[in-house]
């Protein structure tokens, strides 16, 4: 068996990509597939936090780049879920300790025994960069609703074509559905339409996708999170299944405006 | 073969490129031109080449020494200098002393270490244009132009009282001071670089080193060239992905320069285009060239998006099969044709052609440039669309110095009015 190593990336930074890479981890360990993700964050890594293992790392990426630990070593299982694994960053040193052939190799070994290989791409476009795309065969672009986001999602989306990852497919994230209905925020379609990429699908902006990471459990595990939902529609459609698309409705309805207003619900939508 | 591919020779006619290899040391880089002018003795007459240093920084003695080769090995004349894009920006914007990548004797002959842009600018010699793509990621550092133009400026006072069709760039002289070529010397007056001597002719360039692999590579790339003539579309759509597109002036075939993704260098390759099969009569391409470029060349025909930061130059025309992204440049020689959305910045008829125009399915670049002339689209640019997002194709032409945009009616001649893009 021979899995599959797919890069999330964006090119701007704090735009969900950690998030996304280990709900997208997550998501595919719930529907049974055994995935490694790695943080290829070097120096900045907060993969780990975001799901919670800070506490385990012994050996990192570095380490098992550099023949310090067994590659087994450097993997921390996740606490909830037994099949999936983090490779955490290096905090002491930088992204140019390693080069693309190593990750690229490190990557190989990882498919002979995982399904998926999910690597979290740092920010910008530098040797961190190349690192983390060196070993991909798919791309994921992550952008939010904002004009400079997807103006740095264009240019990454133009490297990643460089580099012979074609197609590359695009998760918005954090979109406000009452402001795209109002015309404040870029819709789904200008976005699709001008980068001509294909759409994997839209995060809300939510406020429980906060909580679950301080919590240090990635959010699609809340199943009442709308964040946790969209994630687990764009993990489906990873994992092959034809979900159609929906666009992001604002929640209408009295119940919902109470229950918003007494702060059962901080959720503004329901989900796609 | 490390040695072989140091130096590559691109162009042939009037122009020629010389690329050096930045990666090795400069002493190899200096003996492997030597050597490369010394097997090709007697191939040279005289004429203007360029000199492409790629990412090196060369300190202004290296400049002359590069220069003092070539000169006294050849008749040729040094015209400009090409380098990456970062070194540049560096030398403009970090390096409050006089850059070091200046070449020209006459350095001394103008004005005091400049400490800011401008005054960089206007310590370089005249004729200097610095073009600054999108986010200053592609510059080309050019002596042969009339004035320093850099796109990002205003460029209305660059060229006051240009009449359409008269050309400022690349006054050579033509004296007839013989034809060793050896003595044109540069010298600098209110109209520019006048470069004394012959405009001279480079006869039987051999085929460079190292080229082949040069040619397999291209394969990467989908700068495909066809014929301007032929209404015959190559069928085969390769994919593209150079990061950068960068395309100077060769008399024939495309170069295409950027960053190796992979490896962070500068390539350099050469995609193909009809050269092969032109480069067979010299004759036919001296003729064709420096007066009036895009006649001579093949349209470049790009077959994908271009995205932010990549910049497409071109001596001809050029057709995107697709959209032109915001932070995407085209500076062509010819027309423009966009089938597709054009929101990057275009420049047509960069040979200053004022005849020249940009056509696109969908126009919604803020700027244009047409020749020497920018124009920017109108604030309330909805407005006189009557709201509609979609007006159908449009065209820009230039009237009497101004852009003006209209909807696409077929005829030429039948253009007057539209929006008025102001410069
Ligand atoms: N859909 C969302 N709703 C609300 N907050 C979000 C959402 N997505 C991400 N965030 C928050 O945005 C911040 C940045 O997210 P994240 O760390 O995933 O971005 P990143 O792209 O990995 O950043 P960097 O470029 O620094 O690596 C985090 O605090 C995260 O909790
Ligand atoms: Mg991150």
């Amino acid at each position: 068996m021979k899995g599959k190593t797919i890069v999330i990336t964006s090119g701007k930074g704090g735009v969900g990509k950690t998030t996304t890479t280990a709900n997208i981890g997550a998501g595919l360990a719930l529907r049974g597939h055994k995935v490694v993700v790695i943080d290829t964050d070097i120096g900045l890594r907060n993969l780990d936090v975001v799901m919670g293992l800070e506490n385990r790392i012994v050996y990192d990426l570095v380490d098992a780049i550099e023949g310090r630990c067994k590659l087994h070593q450097a993997m921390i299982r996740d606490k909830q879920l037994p099949e999936l694994f983090l490779i955490a960053a290096a905090q002491t040193r930088d992204k140019n300790c390693i080069n693309p052939e190593q990750l690229t190799d490190l990557c190989r070994r990882l498919e002979e025994e995982f399904d998926y290989i999910i690597v979290d791409c740092p920010a910008g476009i530098e040797q961190g960069f190349r690192n983390a795309i060196g070993p991909a065969q798919e791309a994921i672009v992550v952008t939010t609703p904002e004009v400079s986001a997807i103006r740095d999602a264009d240019r990454v989306i133009g490297l990643l074509e460089a580099s012979e990852l074609y197609r590359p497919k695009l998760i918005i994230n954090r979109v406000r559905p009452g402001m795209v209905k109002r015309g404040d925020m870029l819709d789904k379609d200008d976005i699709v339409e001008l980068l001509a990429v294909d759409i994997l699908g839209m995060v809300p902006a939510d406020d429980r996708l906060i909580t679950a990471t301080n919590q240090g459990i990635p959010v699609i595990h809340d199943k009442r999170a709308p964040s946790g939902m969209a994630f687990s529609r764009i993990t489906a459609r990873i994992d092959g299944e034809d979900i159609p698309l929906m666009d992001l409705e604002p929640k209408t309805g009295l119940m919902n405006k109470v229950r918003f207003l007494m702060g059962i619900d901080r959720s503004e939508y329901t989900h796609a | 073969m490390q040695e072989a591919d140091t130096i590559q020779v691109l162009g042939r006619g009037t122009s020629v490129d010389f690329t050096i290899d930045d990666a090795v040391p400069f002493e190899i880089a200096e003996r492997s031109l030597r050597e490369y002018l010394e097997v090709c003795r007697g191939l040279y007459s005289s004429g203007t080449v360029s000199v492409n240093v790629g990412r090196r920084i060369l300190a202004p003695d290296q400049l002359s020494a590069i220069k003092g080769i070539l000169d006294s090995e050849t008749g040729l004349t040094v015209s400009s200098y090409w380098c990456a894009p970062e070194i540049l920006q560096s030398a403009l914007f970090s390096r409050p002393a006089a850059p070091t990548l200046l070449p020209h004797q006459s350095q001394e002959a103008v004005h005091p270490p400049p400490d800011t842009e401008t005054a960089y600018l206007a310590a370089c010699p005249e004729g200097l244009a610095v073009r600054e793509a999108a986010e200053g990621r592609q510059l080309s550092f050019d002596f042969t132009g009339s004035h320093p133009q850099p796109v990002t400026h205003d460029v209305s006072h660059a060229a006051p009282d240009l009449l359409p069709g008269e050309s400022k760039s690349v006054e050579m002289a033509e004296t007839g001071a013989g034809d060793s070529g050896m003595s044109a010397e540069p010298r600098f007056s209110e109209d520019g670089l006048v470069v004394e001597g012959q405009t001279a002719v480079i006869e039987g360039l051999p085929e460079p080193t190292g080229h082949e692999s040069v040619h397999e590579d291209s394969q990467e790339y989908t700068r495909e060239t066809i014929p301007a003539d032929s209404f015959e579309i190559p069928g085969e759509v390769l994919p593209s992905h150079a990061p950068y597109r960068f395309v100077p002036y060769v008399e024939n075939g495309v170069r295409a320069f950027g960053e190796d993704m992979a490896t962070g260098q500068v390539v350099h390759r050469e995609t193909e285009g009809d050269a092969g099969a032109a480069s067979d009569d010299p004759e036919e391409l001296i003729e064709g060239s420096p007066r009036e470029p895009r006649r001579g060349n093949a349209a470049l025909i790009i077959k994908n998006t271009c995205r932010s930061g990549e910049v497409i130059r071109y001596p001809g025309d050029v057709v995107v099969f697709g959209d032109v992204n915001p932070g995407a440049v085209i500076v062509a020689d010819g027309d423009i044709i966009v089938l597709g959305a054009l929101r990057g910045m275009a420049q047509a008829g960069a040979g200053d052609d004022p005849k020249a125009t940009i056509l696109a399915l969908n126009l919604e670049s803020q700027r244009l440039q047409i020749g020497q002339h920018a124009g920017e689209a109108p604030r309330d640019l909805k407005r006189h669309r009557h709201g509609n997002r979609n007006p159908g194709p449009q065209i820009a032409y230039l009237r009497r110095g101004s852009v003006f945009v209209a909807p696409f009616a077929r005829r030429l001649e039948q253009y007057q009015g539209g929006i008025l893009y102001e410069g």
